[in-house]
């Protein structure tokens, strides 16, 4: 099986294919998919709700759109065990992820960082903060406000009194 | 919902926006360097920094080894007193003599439980025991 992931799918909760049981999850825009339970569980925050048994139904998966949750299940896809034949392969494919060219990529990886964090998925949150913090790497203070869209709150005086303040952090 | 917000996803400020402790990882993961120059991007970068739970000193980021330095004795003194995952100290080359701060990172490092330390200097502080190289 090529994907786990089904686009509006059935939503009449859990069901089984084979001997492996599908979970049904929706994204917050209701797109719904069915995912292998061995899959989904690469999730803590899904692994909790089957080890207590609150799976049984649609499971909701709030402020996280249909097009993040598939670029999610794909990630779940990949590491699942067997999924590829070597560490080398698999970092190969996650450097798409890890990787920030342009603002289209940022704001795709603020996406799934929100989605790793709420689903609580450790390897695609290190994944993504690796990105961010390799994007902030020697950029200067102007370029990361403009490239980050960050607009500061203080006045001229301000900022020069705080860059004096940390001046040896400002050394070259 | 009655109040629609008004879309202009070019303009939004997403990062300071993440959760913090995804922003302390984010600093945690860079050279601590540029971590601290972020305090300047507005107010609520100010301390952000201060949260790190990894330090990552490197000489290269500095033209003088004087100012590197003057950067971890200051860094060692604001950061909050949270225990250290890993201290990386790259002073350049593989020096058998250490510089004379070095005693109070390794120190700092101790005292807040460090559980990995990486570093290319031969001769370690006798404080340096029992800890994973």
């Amino acid at each position: 099986m090529s994907t786990a992931a089904t686009a509006d799918a059935s939503s009449s909760g859990d069901t089984t294919e084979g001997s492996v049981r599908l979970l049904t999850l929706q994204s917050e825009d209701g797109e719904v998919f069915e995912v292998k339970e061995t899959i989904a569980t690469q999730s803590v925050t899904i692994k909790g709700m089957v080890d207590d048994d609150c799976a049984t139904s649609t499971i909701p998966v709030c402020n996280v759109t249909g097009r993040t949750l598939a670029m999610v299940i794909e990630w779940w896809n990949k590491h699942e065990i067997g999924a590829v034949s070597n560490e080398k392969e698999l970092k190969e494919w996650e450097s798409q992820f890890d990787t920030i060219d342009d603002k289209s990529d940022r704001d795709d990886v603020y996406d799934l960082l929100m989605a790793a964090n709420y689903l609580n998925i450790p390897t695609l949150l290190d994944c993504c903060t690796s990105a961010v913090a390799e994007a902030i790497k020697g950029k200067s203070t102007d370029e990361m406000r403009e490239f980050f869209d960050i607009k500061s709150d203080f006045d001229e005086k301000e900022e020069d009194a705080l860059r004096k303040e940390n001046q040896w952090a400002f050394e070259n | 919902m009655s109040t629609k917000v008004i879309k202009r996803k070019k303009k939004l400020d997403r990062l300071s926006n993440l959760p913090e402790p995804i922003i302390f990882h984010i600093h945690s993961l860079t050279n601590t360097k540029y971590a601290v120059q972020t305090c300047v991007l507005s107010k609520k970068w100010r301390h952000h920094w201060t949260h790190i739970h990894i330090l990552n000193f490197d000489f290269s980021s500095f033209s003088r080894r004087a100012a590197l330095g003057k950067f971890v004795l200051r860094i060692l003194r604001h950061r909050k007193p949270f225990n250290l995952q890993r201290l990386r100290f790259h002073y350049g080359y593989s020096s058998s003599k250490p510089p004379p701060y070095i005693k109070k990172i390794f120190k700092h490092a101790i005292s807040h439980d460090v559980k990995e330390l990486e570093t290319e200097l031969y001769e370690l502080p006798p404080c340096v025991t029992g800890v994973k190289l």
